[in-house]
């Protein structure tokens, strides 16, 4: 009496089983950086890179920097960023060596990552999860996009993160926004009225680690552009009043590029633990470093 | 030929139909797997309408979650510094680790609604009655157990999201009189959420709550079958009892015929004939394949469609607004949230009469009620049995109240605990520093 409806739903269990076993695998198949690295071995193919395409071993790849307590898997669809996979520079942009800026021989990779510099989520494999374009991660990618929406250029945005090491240097070559915020920061006497690091006022609030100010934190009804610490900062330097209503904040008369430039330098202001070594020179200031 | 096509169409599908009665037992006694379930069963035990089968749902989601949990537990670490790390590399690079955790999460969510729902099905059938007690008292352990275990698992991710539910939580385990303050220090080992809460929430989830659960499930199934089956299988025992069919002198029912009369046994067994039984080989076996494959395709589609969340790491100094307990414990901190009153500058906490006065009271009812119950035994093991009406009434209501409150918490608590419909977009947040 109950033997055929029974067989029935089992069958239809076991089939429907199987192909939720199938989509499972097929969405982990399709995961983006294998797709990308099927790309890179055919990519090496198309354009004569023969030898390349041999050596090049499949497979999730990661900077692992203990001292840092960092991993950046970023290098698993970046596949070429040290130029070792291959030496051709036809090769699409994805697949192509980070450029050889002056500062990077003192930043080696296998030291530094990828995502110290910037920005991303180096623990994901997803693109819009490594690229930080997603909800729940602070640190997106310092993307030209990103910079423009803040009305910046990107080695200007990226200068922000340089400085989360180089606060105590004046001036640091290639640093040279961030350099205008910091003397801005003295000249205008930010200090008569905000602690710094333990030096200055008590009438506003304490700045030694407003780079850690969480965006929850502010209001923002009254500000343009997207709903970020930087854009809250910019805006509030501009004309404080208005954008906290019935601050003691005088307006300052900056323009919009000392605005940002003072902007990059208080969200560089975090709280770190990164070892002695890593931390540059006193004196090494204006060498390239 | 048509019989040697049916012949291989068998053969294809495996499928296998005990020829006599006693290969059919003997299935049961000889193969380990089946070895638990009765030889017969009664049909009602067996019916999809009367139990709807919760409990087994309930059983199989434990099953998901004790397999994906242990592989779970190769990869994670319970560490502040690592917790949440160890969630990502699950996530990203662990292979098929986003099914893991997605199969795991979902299964824990629907393992509290299937518990949840298997009891108000016996309440509502009447089936805590007649010898069947102790085993409601049970049951009522492993729905506490199932939500300490979801809740001690909460924490674990060591994100915005798990920190601050479970800040929620033990906040409203603080307002016990006397003890709540000792309660919550012994459950977090301190004063406040770290290091010491996480590993003993740990403990408790992967160790000492899912023994529990698998002791008080053994007890639970043991005396399912104990009692003849699922409830109602009494009627047909007192009717056949009532036809009482005399000994039969051929055979011998006491030790060699030494003593008089006839043992329990075979009045244990006078309930099923062969009206209204049939064999657990195939059918029972059959249908908990069938129902644990429903279950686990149920859990895996969902897995696919919607995947675990994972917020911010954990931070004491960042409350988001609103913070929310689990959703089984919604209706709680909904209570809270509606005993708290406030009077100019004067604020009289809810957390005692809505955190713990009123679960308590409906615990206790709860515990208390198959010996209160004095409908006729008729009642035990029927749908809505008349004589039950009003109870069964007062019963609904309440859990539809208790359901009302968890989905307005879920779905309508914006920020400061106001109330927003869905389409209603919440306020931006100011500074509030």
């Amino acid at each position: 009496m109950f033997a055929n409806r029974d067989f029935g739903l089992l069958v239809v269990a076991s089939l429907a089983f199987f192909c939720l076993v199938a989509a499972a695998a097929g969405r982990e198949l399709a995961s983006d950086w294998r797709t990308v690295q099927a790309d890179f071995v055919r990519a090496l193919r198309s354009h004569g890179d023969f030898p390349a395409a041999k050596r090049f071993q499949k497979g999730i790849k990661q900077i692992w920097i203990p001292a840092l307590n960092r991993v950046d898997r970023c290098i698993s669809c970046h596949l070429n960023y040290d130029g070792a996979q291959s030496a051709r520079r036809d090769l699409p942009a994805l697949f192509l060596p980070h450029p050889k800026l002056p500062f990077m021989e003192s930043h080696p990779f296998p030291r530094f990552g990828c995502t110290l510099c910037h920005g991303g989520q180096g623990y994901a494999l997803a693109e819009a999860d490594a690229h930080g374009d997603v909800e729940h991660w602070q640190e997106p990618l310092l993307s030209t996009g990103r910079a423009k929406e803040h009305g910046l250029r990107r080695f200007e945005l990226m200068q922000y993160r340089c400085n989360v090491c180089h606060a105590r240097e004046e001036a640091t070559q290639g640093m040279e926004l961030v350099a205008l915020g910091k003397r801005l920061i003295e000249e205008r006497g930010c200090r008569g009225c905000h602690a710094i690091g333990g030096e200055g006022g008590n009438v506003g609030p304490d700045l030694t680690y407003e780079g850690d100010q969480n965006p929850e934190h502010w209001d923002f009804s009254r500000v343009d552009g997207p709903a970020t610490n930087l854009s809250w900062q910019i805006a509030h330097l501009l004309d404080p009043p208005a954008i906290v209503p019935g601050s003691a904040m005088p307006k300052l008369g900056l323009t919009g590029e000392e605005a940002r430039a003072i902007a990059l330098v208080l969200l560089s202001w975090k709280r770190t633990a990164y070892p002695a070594e890593y931390l540059p020179r006193q004196g090494a200031a204006n060498r390239e470093n | 030929m048509r019989e040697k096509l049916k012949h291989l169409w068998r053969q294809a599908l495996w499928t296998w139909d005990p020829s006599t009665p006693r290969e059919a037992s003997d299935a049961i006694v000889r193969n380990f797997w089946l070895h638990w379930f009765p030889a017969k069963i009664h049909e009602r035990s067996l019916s999809w309408g009367y139990s709807l089968w919760l409990g087994t749902i309930s059983a199989v989601l434990f099953l998901i979650l004790t397999v994906t949990g242990l592989l779970l537990m190769f990869f994670y670490v319970p560490s502040p510094e690592r917790a949440y790390w160890t969630i990502k590399d699950i996530t990203y690079t662990v292979s098929f680790g986003w099914l893991l955790r997605n199969q795991h999460r979902w299964a824990a969510h629907l393992m509290v609604l299937a518990v949840f729902l298997h009891m108000v099905r016996v309440f509502l059938t009447g089936s805590y009655r007649q010898g069947r007690e102790v085993n409601w008292l049970v049951g009522l352990a492993l729905l506490l157990a199932t939500l300490l275990l979801s809740f001690t698992g909460y924490l674990l991710p060591w994100d915005q999201l798990a920190f601050w539910a479970v800040t929620v939580g033990t906040n409203i385990a603080r307002e016990a009189p006397v003890v709540g303050p000792t309660i919550r220090y012994l459950f977090l080992g301190g004063t406040e959420i770290g290091q010491p809460a996480l590993i003993r929430f740990y403990v408790l989830h992967v160790g000492i709550l899912p023994s529990a659960v698998l002791l008080l499930v053994a007890y639970h199934m043991w005396r399912v079958r104990r009692d003849g089956g699922l409830a109602g299988v009494e009627e047909a025992r007192a009717e056949a009892v009532k036809q009482a069919v005399a000994p039969s002198p051929a055979k011998s029912y006491s030790l060699f015929g030494v003593t008089a009369g006839t043992s329990v046994e075979v009045e244990r067994s006078a309930e099923l004939d062969e009206q209204n039984s049939t064999f657990s080989a195939p059918h029972l076996a059959r249908r908990i394949m069938a129902v644990s494959l429903v279950t686990v395709c149920v859990t895996l589609l969902l897995s696919l469609l919607s995947d675990a969340p994972l917020e911010e790491a954990a931070n004491p100094s960042v409350t988001p607004n609103p913070a929310k307990a689990p959703w089984y414990f919604l209706w709680l901190q909904e209570l809270v949230a509606i005993t708290t009153i406030r009077i100019g500058e004067w604020t009289l906490s809810g957390g005692f009469i809505g955190g713990i006065a009123i679960p308590g009271i409906l615990l206790a009812l709860a515990a208390a009620w198959p010996f209160l119950d004095s409908s006729p035994p008729s009642a035990c093991g029927k749908w809505w049995a008349a004589e039950r009406r009003t109870q069964n009434r007062v019963f609904v209501l309440l859990m539809m109240l208790i359901a009302a409150l968890v989905v307005v918490g879920l779905f309508i608590r914006g920020p400061y605990w106001g109330l927003y419909l869905p389409w209603q977009p919440w306020p931006p947040l100011p500074k509030t520093i």
